[in-house]
């Protein structure tokens, strides 16, 4: 090899507490594998997730960093002068990092406790910092090889994670699962990945406009290219088909979901928004992308809202949410999309934490109200909140200066509706509540508002321009015609039925899992009788002797 | 008031629903209708017969421990457990690795063994192999998983095998959409003909029967019943085998078949719960099974591949520790070499038995020497303590007891936590009644809350509060389960719920007190009273007053302040909640009863009905009400309006007292609750009772060991380790031996439940526990399942009876210790079937004395008593 590495030296003197903060983001929760395998026991756990804190600490500050003094990176550059390894802090990058670090370091704090009997936790914590780490690479990363390499180690983490509890009933089938799955989409990546490197070598992703410029250059394998990434995408982010291996993880225990759906998922979304100059001007890959995506969004929602097992919902509501995000991804809608990983996110995060919290006491079944709002002033009193939010929302300014944000009101709105909706159906009407419904709504829209105006411009200026090949935000609207056409077509009691069945059904872990989760609780017993029995494989030492 | 006798044999309602339909038949066919209907009875007969091997079930907002094995008692708890593990595959008894640990250790001791064996017909030479045994347990029980490691591999899975495990999925699959209230039944069809109707839609059903089987299946008879006994015909299953077959079927789905059970047998008549019976999940599991009998259950290789990893996993079933002691006994030190190793080949579970005797007698010997001190010196009690205070027989509060009689001049009495008052509660605002009484039993009262302010506007504001929540609660469910919203929903929700989580992570203390205070804004809390519903005469509200106090023993020498104190835990995040609050009141908090008890007695025309009945209650005795929080170990008196302002400061003064006691018992649990042993405050029991984290609350009844009716003077002073339930008793009060009676059988079978729940949960971790809660996904409402699918989990989970791999639960039998005269024992016992059954069935151990002059006597089956001497 003739490349001579050295230290990149662009402006190191300037920055140098950003730099090492960002290094530290990355490099800390290394560390912390090495800790937890290193200490078995309470004591080792508590520092891995002290250092998972350290390394959020230091992500902030390197926000901060970028904020005080705009984009840096370090970098180690080959002889050409282009970078080789390294990482790069800009506005968009930085708040992923934080993300990432912040969720794994949330997911170990609760984990200490939640884990506190767990004799193998330390597999647990270790498979956990690695996931942060590979992903706050991904995240980071300034090159598309460290990319790539981190993307691929970040799934093989994350499966240990799933896997680390094997004597869980469905957890080795479903760890199985998932790395299967995982290889399929990281060979594709990887795949891409070469077919880059033979026609651009590694490139660099410093600055979007040159990446721009390496993309052009690869103008006969491009649509093969994007088509590969997109297919990455649409796995790590469990779509259609090769979203099989997401609904049995949640047999891992719940730190592990979390994780994964607060800091894994949501890979695919990064995935595309990063090499958006390497994936988004192929019109093929974008629509094939966005059909997968919408479809998805479509169909497991449907699916989560007749899901009766709390996480088995969980896990299909996150199918949906990240159909639509990849959607987003797909019509150019970035800050949108961003915005919406961010967001679930974190929403997901508390949604599997708590969990157990969903068996309703005794007693708990309030008296309905004895004054209810009639039908037209409930109409009226949604109508207007939902008026009022938006207006509430738009107010702040830079909501609506970006690519499809006009379409994301249009959620918004629905979402304020059927809140609204809903709420006043069973709330009684009393002028208190009214008052208070009302200021709460509108505060809500407006804060929601302000965080994403804010995230919103903060993020603008590091995002890569849009390619030719995305579709029109209006095509998000697909979802709400499929909406609306499922709840016409459940009124029609035959095709209901037939819906329902085939809903139930695919909600439903097939067989293998199943069996898998016997976990050698394959029952029946005795003498076989004529005609009919069961096999037995009785292997409980002394209990039938 | 009476208890029933207890008993599970309630009128049936899985039946009446299906039988109704018989009987408007022509003339002509009357034989052949009077035949159908005779073969139809046979055949409920013996459906019943087949459930008694399984369990009930609650669901679990209100856990209710029970023996899983208690429809089997009329055999003894030997038989039991092998017929049990036949069926079920249960394991009855810890592992020989967990008697070797206990005998390395001394818990179990060799004269204790020897004790036992000279008790029973066993010969000295099966004794000697049962040391032996113990030295080579290790290999002997590897030996066993390689053969089933090596027999598993050998046999390749049957059709039938294969076919049970599609069956399964598709059972279970329909049980889970049913009960969460997926499948459209708005005329209450019930959960066979709701499945009948679509299953005929249903993708896999064609996949697996195809379409001709498809339409098979959506076209079985409309009646269950009639499909139960026209696919036992078609699978060719003779009526002798009948019993076991359905057995075996039910045993598949051990937590839909025990929630079936419950609905069918113990849900109350107006549960809205979805009927889910008995009946029909046996016509849904064979007509699958009648169907698919003859198809080829083929699963692809790699699905294959997963089964068989699986089972070869089972041999290693406990290499994750859990019952499992192999790797730490692993050393010599566990080897003496003093006794001769001898290889006789002895049944398992003989030596089991005698293991488990002998370790269950190690305690009782040493319950009884710690029972043996000077008597009580009763000049030194002060004539008239300064308050007495009632407890649930609960084992924890044996805790607070003891603190609480160390730091002043109270007097505890220990009484079943719902005080005699089988009351539904309606808690102000509710629309739900909430049956705050042992299951056992039926209701008799209704107690509402009355808001003992007239302001008005404070009540709306609170019940609208209430109302506000809950409509809140049910617009963002709508949100989230509707296509348009749910996206937005997710993303806006997460900025605020992601703040909040990182809150109740990093600080639960601090989140708690903020969502406290939030609800208190929005439900502002209101002085209420219990009221008792109108249709209650005076008369028999002092009926229920007497029953309490006599059944207590507290008639005479009325302290001025009489507290009677229920119990609940406050958990976070904690499906098991339920498990953790009083069993005597239904698995829900007991304040409502301590509430309605202290209401009933403080009643002027109660107290002066009372003096006819010669329980004179001075006129400067108030009873207050109180409950005991028992993750935190604070405890509350409530209702401080109601309390006169004579009175005031000595409730102040009690509630110090009570501070004190509730402090130093939380300190002393800090010492064995798991990963307490920091400095951390979120690991002490204030912080964990408001930890979203903690899977281990607090330790709940693990531990329990022995049931004790006897005057506190017995167990006051001695540090029983919150192990005991704490009857009070006195037999000289109790001539007819009426309380007696009622305490064998009430408090004592509900104490014998809980101990056997956790028995069976600690020695079976793979069937009867509910497994790691870690992993736990609570389904429709109803339960858990372990990981994305399959059957609910019975039992109790693993971390209620196990501290990392080492059980923390002594797996032991309920060991009753009651001081009363022999004589009226028996008679009692010779008046209830279920306690022959549990005293003649070795379900409990029954040591009994006289008087405290007396020495123990030991009970065997049959009525043989026998002085108790120690192991040496």
């Amino acid at each position: 090899m003739n490349i001579i590495y050295y230290l990149g030296t662009v402006g190191m003197h300037s920055m140098l507490i950003g730099r090492i903060c960002l290094i530290g983001a990355v490099v800390v929760p290394l560390v912390a594998v090495a800790v937890s395998l290193v200490d078995d026991g309470l004591s080792g756990r508590r520092k891995a997730t002290r250092l998972g804190w350290v390394s959020a600490a230091a992500a902030i500050i390197a926000t901060i960093m970028v904020a005080l003094n705009g984009p840096y990176s370090v970098t180690l550059n080959g002889g050409n002068g282009s970078p080789v390894f390294g990482l790069l802090a800009n506005q968009l990058t930085v708040t992923l990092l934080v993300l990432v670090c912040v969720v794994g370091a949330l997911v170990q704090s609760f984990a200490v406790r939640y884990l506190q009997v767990d004799q193998v936790a330390k597999r647990f914590f270790a498979a956990t910092n690695a996931v942060v780490a590979s992903m706050a690479i991904v995240c980071t990363s300034a090159t598309a090889l460290v990319l790539v390499t981190a993307w691929v180690t970040a799934g093989l983490a994350f499966v240990v994670a799933i896997g680390y509890r094997s004597d869980l009933p469905g957890v080795r089938a479903s760890a199985r699962l998932t790395l299967k799955m995982f290889a399929l989409g990281d060979t594709a990546l990887v795949v891409a990945m070469i077919l880059i490197w033979m026609q651009a070598g590694n490139v660099s992703l410093l600055q979007p406009a040159l990446t721009v410029s390496v993309a052009s250059r690869l103008s006969k394998l491009s649509t093969i290219i994007a088509l590969l990434i997109v297919i990455a995408a649409l796995t790590r982010s469990a779509q259609a088909v090769l979203g099989r291996w997401m609904p049995g993880t949640v047999s891992a225990p719940t730190p592990v979901s979390a994780l994964l759906h607060a800091g894994v998922v949501n890979g695919g979304g990064i995935l595309l928004i990063r090499f958006s100059a390497l994936s988004s001007n192929s019109v093929l890959a974008m629509s094939a992308a966005f059909a997968v995506a919408i479809l998805t969004a479509i169909v497991a929602t449907t699916i989560m809202s007749k899901k009766t097992d709390i996480k088995g919902s969980l896990a299909f509501s996150t199918m949906g949410q990240m159909g639509f995000m990849l959607a987003e991804c797909t019509v150019g809608a970035y800050i949108a999309a961003l915005l919406h990983l961010i967001g679930h996110a974190m929403y997901k995060a508390t949604m599997f934490f708590g969990s157990g919290s969903q068996i309703p006491r005794a007693g708990q079944v309030p008296v309905p109200p004895v004054k209810r709002v009639s039908t037209p002033i409930r109409l009226a009193a949604t109508a207007m909140t939902v008026a009022g939010s938006l207006a509430v929302m738009v107010i702040v300014p830079e909501v609506l200066t970006h690519h499809g944000e006009l379409i994301i009101m249009a959620f918004v709105a629905a979402t304020v509706a059927a809140i609204c909706w809903s709420w006043w159906g069973i709330c009684p009407a009393t002028p208190r509540t009214i008052i208070f419904w009302t200021i709460g709504m509108l505060v809500a829209g407006g804060l929601y508002g302000l965080v994403a105006g804010l995230l919103g411009s903060w993020m603008t200026p590091a995002l890569p321009s849009v390619g030719s090949g995305v579709l029109s935000p209006w095509w998000l609207l697909s979802v709400a015609v499929a909406g609306i056409a499922i709840a016409g077509i459940n009124q029609v009691p035959a095709v209901r039925n037939r819906l329902q069945a085939l809903l139930i059904d695919i909600g439903t872990p097939s067989t293998s899992i199943m069996i898998g989760r016997e976990q050698g609780r394959i029952r029946g017993g005795g003498d076989s009788l004529p005609g009919y029995s069961y096999e037995t494989p009785n292997t409980w030492s002394g209990s039938a002797a | 008031m009476k208890y029933p006798a207890a008993t599970s044999s309630t009128t049936s309602p899985t039946t009446s629903n299906h039988t109704a339909r018989v009987g408007h038949m022509d003339n002509k066919h009357r034989a052949d209708s009077e035949r159908r209907h005779n073969d139809m009875s046979r055949l409920l007969a013996q459906v019943e017969e087949a459930v008694r091997v399984i369990a009930p079930l609650w669901p679990l907002s209100t856990f209710i421990a029970v023996n899983p094995l208690w429809d089997l008692r009329s055999m003894s708890f030997y038989d039991a457990i092998d017929y049990a593990a036949q069926i079920l595959e249960i394991r009855g008894y810890p592992t020989e690795s967990f008697f070797a640990e206990a005998y390395t250790s001394g818990r179990v001791t060799k004269n204790d063994i020897q004790a036992v064996i000279s008790d029973t017909d066993i010969s000295y030479e099966i004794a000697n192999t049962i040391d032996c045994r113990m030295y080579n347990h290790q290999n002997e029980e590897s030996s066993e998983v390689a053969a089933t490691g090596n027999k598993t591999l050998q046999n390749s899975y049957s059709n039938d095998t294969l076919l049970a495990c599609a069956v399964d999925r598709e059972l279970t699959k329909w049980c889970a959409a049913y009960a969460g209230g997926m499948l459209p039944d708005p005329v209450k069809n019930g959960f066979y003909r709701t499945w009948r109707n679509i299953v005929g839609s249903d993708p896999t059903a064609r996949r697996i029967a195809g379409k001709e089987g498809r339409k098979q299946l959506a076209t079985m008879p409309e009646n269950p019943i009639d499909t139960i006994s026209k696919c036992l015909d078609r699978l060719s299953i003779a009526e002798n085998d009948r019993v076991r077959e359905l057995e075996r079927r039910l045993a598949r789905t051990l937590g839909w078949s025990g929630y079936a059970k419950w609905r069918s047998y113990w849900a109350d008549n107006s549960t809205s719960r979805p009927a889910l019976t008995i009946v029909d999940l046996l016509a849904v599991r064979l007509s699958y099974e009648t169907v698919l009998r003859h198809k080829d259950i083929s699963l692809p290789s790699a699905h294959l591949g997963t089964l068989f990893t699986h089972l070869r996993r089972k041999g290693h079933l406990d290499t994750r520790g859990r019952l499992d002691t192999r790797d730490r006994l692993d050393t010599e030190r566990s080897r003496p070499h003093s006794i001769p190793a001898t290889t006789l080949d002895t049944p398992a579970t003989t030596l089991k038995r005698v293991w488990l005797t002998a370790y269950e007698n190690h305690y009782r010997d040493w319950l009884l020497k710690a029972l043996e001190k000077p008597l009580h010196p009763t000049s030194t009690r002060p004539e008239r303590p300064a308050a007495q205070a009632i407890f649930c027989i609960d084992t924890r509060s044996e805790g607070i007891r003891r603190h609480l009689e160390a730091v002043g001049q109270y007097e505890t009495i220990g009484f079943a936590g719902f005080f005699s008052l089988p009351m539904q509660y309606l808690p102000l605002g509710s629309a739900e009644y909430v049956d705050q009484y042992p299951v056992l039993l039926t209701s008799a009262i209704q107690v509402t809350d009355e808001p003992a302010t007239k302001a008005e506007t404070l009540v709306n504001r609170h019940i609208t509060g209430i109302q506000e929540l809950a409509a809140a609660s049910y617009a963002l469910n709508s949100a989230r389960k509707g296509m348009l919203s749910t996206f937005m929903l997710a993303e806006a929700g997460g900025f605020f719920a992601g703040p909040l989580a990182a809150a109740k992570t990093l600080a639960p203390g601090y989140y708690h007190k903020l969502r406290d205070w939030t609800h208190r804004m929005i439900v502002p809390y209101i002085e209420t009273h219990s009221k008792y519903d109108n249709s209650i005469s005076v008369v028999e509200q002092v009926s229920f007053a007497s029953n309490l106090l006599t059944t207590m023993g507290l008639t005479r020498n009325f302290a001025p302040l009489v507290l009677l104190c229920g119990h609940g835990s406050t958990t976070e995040n904690n499906p098991y909640a339920s498990s953790l609050d009083c069993g005597a009141c239904g698995g829900n908090r007991g304040a409502a009863n301590a509430r309605a008890g202290a209401t009933l007695l403080n009643q002027p025309d109660v107290r002066s009905l009372l003096k006819e009945q010669k329980i004179i209650i001075p006129d400067d005795t108030i009873f207050i009400a109180g409950e005991h929080d028992t993750a935190t170990d604070k405890i509350t008196i409530l209702d401080l309006h109601l309390i006169p302002a004579s009175h005031i400061d000595m409730v102040t003064a009690l509630q110090a007292d009570l501070d004190r006691a509730g402090t130093e018992l939380a300190t002393e649990r800090t010492s064995n609750l798991p990963g307490a042993n920091t400095k951390s405050k979120v690991a002490l029991p204030v912080g964990r009772s408001a930890d979203w984290a903690q899977v281990q609350p607090e330790w709940g009844l693990a531990g329990n060991a022995a049931f004790i009716v006897a005057p506190r003077e017995l167990t006051a002073g001695v540090d029983l380790g919150r192990r005991c339930f704490l009857h009070s008793y006195d037999s000289d009060t109790d001539d007819s031996g009426t309380v007696l009676e009622t305490i064998l059988t009430a408090p004592m079978v509900v104490a014998h439940w809980i101990n056997a729940q956790y028995y069976f949960s600690t020695v079976d971790l793979e069937v009867l526990s509910a497994g790691d809660k870690t992993a736990h996904n609570i389904v429709a409402g109803v339960g858990v399942l372990q990981g994305a699918a399959g059957d609910l989990q019975v039992g109790l989970p693993v971390q209620s009876v196990f501290d990392g791999n080492r059980p923390f639960h002594e797996p032991m039998r309920l060991l009753a210790i009651i001081q009363a005269p022999q004589a009226k024992l028996e008679s009692i016992i010779a008046r209830h079937s279920v306690l022959r059954e549990l005293f003649d069935g070795y379900w409990i151990h029954l040591v009994a004395r006289d008087n405290p002059y007396d020495r123990w006597k030991i009970r065997h089956p049959g009525g043989v008593w026998q002085h108790w001497e120690p192991a040496e």
